[in-house]
């Protein structure tokens, strides 16, 4: 979904319509899971944040300035949340809790996410959620992330080999 | 399949219901918050407040005789983003609103707003200062006009704000940020006009400001319709396209101010054209390309690109005749 479309939503949420919120939940959901993810590591935690995320678009849809880029302030809010949690998770995660967390991301059936978590970093992982998932161009996603165009593209590449290479004759 | 396709089905999978708890999650004011009803809880709270009353009644029976505490005091504190606070007797922060959009950025994040809710002034309008750096509304680089950022505090009551005043002043300096913070004191309606605030006879202004939501957004988009948020977006398309120079801004100025009902549309025309153009120049095969699949002279063609140049009468026509064929 273009941004364009995306902040023509975000303006009827701003007007109370909760179908127009489900449609902008189904359309984003996949998007802002990943990019969650990408800073939490953790399933049980992406899936609260999901829900305090789309709250969050919900409740500020009203401030969003119509005709600006909706897929951007969508995710400042995803972003801005995921690191008010990690701050929190600091002082409140206690150690027994690591393992549960371990034990939770130990899941057979995900393996593209599997390998992801464990080839890539979390900056890799950004890019290619930002370019699979959202559709930034390379020079959008230099932008969001504050680096030059030419160092994503070759993140970019650079990920996708490791990926493919992790990935090698796993089946799909 | 390919390992996209897996990964996006493997997102499908873990990636929640649509859940009716955030369709029903209504509106935030200040004073509301989403809470989970235990009845257990209920009737224990209940039974306390019952006590509680009966208590405070007793206290407040005694204290009716004492001297009255001063009354709570609101003032604003303006740097883009900007914000009202209302503090009590103590130099406590009983509320705050925002005043701007920018302000709506900060507030909406709940944590924010606990760090500034219940405590003591400066601590308060120090971590909304904080805020504004955080969030890049306070450039912290040292060039240029940007070397000095102007704070003011305003407000309608006879409170001294000196001591805020060198808070603020020293808090910004110790993060290497120059600043003036100005101290106005103003009448009443100048100061309702700064919050943006109607006064209302027998209404004060702190009880309105704590009545109302936090959010500017909110307050001002309150009995708007779809036409007047339209209207919201041509002024903001407007001041947009107000930094779009020459025969672009003037092009678009016509098309907007001639009221042009589906305005996307002819971004969306203009878009193309100006792209074909833009290819044209640089791509001699892309013209060939659209000659061919229009089926028009080359020549024509730069010829009808050239009008675009020549600004918004030529590319009304160009268009009408474009259209009619």
């Amino acid at each position: 979904m273009t941004a364009n479309n995306l902040a023509r939503l975000i303006c009827r949420v701003a007007n109370g319509d909760n179908r127009a919120l489900e449609l902008l939940y189904l359309k984003t959901a996949r998007g802002v899971y990943a990019f969650l993810y990408t800073y939490l590591h953790n399933h049980a935690d992406t899936e609260d944040a999901m829900q305090t995320v789309y709250l969050k678009i919900k409740k500020g849809a009203g401030s969003f300035k119509a005709g600006t880029n909706g897929r951007a302030w969508i995710l400042q809010i995803a972003k801005n949340h995921a690191l008010d949690v990690l701050r929190q998770k600091r002082y409140d995660l206690p150690i027994e809790s690591v393992a549960n967390t371990c034990a939770n991301n130990s899941f057979s059936d995900q393996t593209v996410m599997n390998a992801m978590q464990k080839v890539l970093t979390e900056e890799e992982q950004q890019i290619i959620a930002l370019h699979v998932l959202w559709g930034y161009k390379h020079r959008e996603i230099a932008q969001t992330l504050n680096v030059p165009t030419g160092t994503i593209t070759s993140k970019y590449k650079r990920s996708i080999e490791k990926l493919k290479t992790a990935l090698k004759g796993v089946d799909l | 399949m390919n390992w996209k396709a897996k990964w996006k089905r493997e997102l499908d999978a873990k990636i929640p219901n649509f859940s009716d708890s955030v369709v029903d999650c209504q509106s935030q004011k200040s004073t509301q918050r989403n809470v989970k009803v235990n009845k257990r809880k209920l009737f224990a709270f209940s039974a306390l407040s019952f006590v509680t009353v009966l208590v405070m009644t007793l206290i407040v029976s005694f204290f009716a005789l004492q001297p009255q505490p001063m009354p709570e005091t609101v003032f604003a504190v303006e740097i883009n983003p900007s914000v009202a606070f209302v503090i009590d007797n103590k130099d406590k922060v009983k509320s705050v609103s925002a005043l701007n959009a920018d302000a709506d950025v900060i507030l909406s994040t709940e944590d924010n707003v606990k760090e500034i809710v219940g405590k003591p002034m400066s601590q308060a309008v120090n971590k909304f200062v904080d805020f504004a750096l955080q969030y890049g509304y306070i450039d912290l680089s040292y060039s240029g006009i940007n070397q000095v950022t102007a704070i003011r505090i305003t407000s309608c009551s006879n409170k001294n704000f000196e001591v805020l005043r060198d808070s603020i002043e020293d808090f910004l300096c110790k993060k290497g940020k120059l600043s003036a913070v100005f101290t106005k004191n103003t009448t009443e309606q100048e100061f309702y006009d700064i919050v943006g605030f109607q006064k209302k006879s027998g209404v004060k202004l702190v009880d309105a400001i704590k009545k109302s939501s936090m959010f500017y957004a909110e307050r001002t988009s309150t009995n708007k319709n779809i036409d007047d948020l339209s209207n919201d977006f041509l002024e903001y398309a407007q001041n947009v396209l107000g930094s779009v120079g020459g025969e672009m801004n003037s092009i678009l100025q016509t098309l907007i101010n001639g009221g042009i009902a589906d305005l996307q549309d002819y971004f969306t025309k203009l878009k193309q054209v100006l792209v074909i153009e833009q290819r044209v120049k640089y791509n001699q095969n892309y013209l060939n390309y659209i000659t061919d699949r229009d089926a028009i002279s080359k020549e024509k063609l730069e010829e009808e690109h050239q009008k675009i140049k020549n600004g918004k009468e030529n590319f009304e026509d160009f268009w009408h005749e474009r259209n009619e064929r």
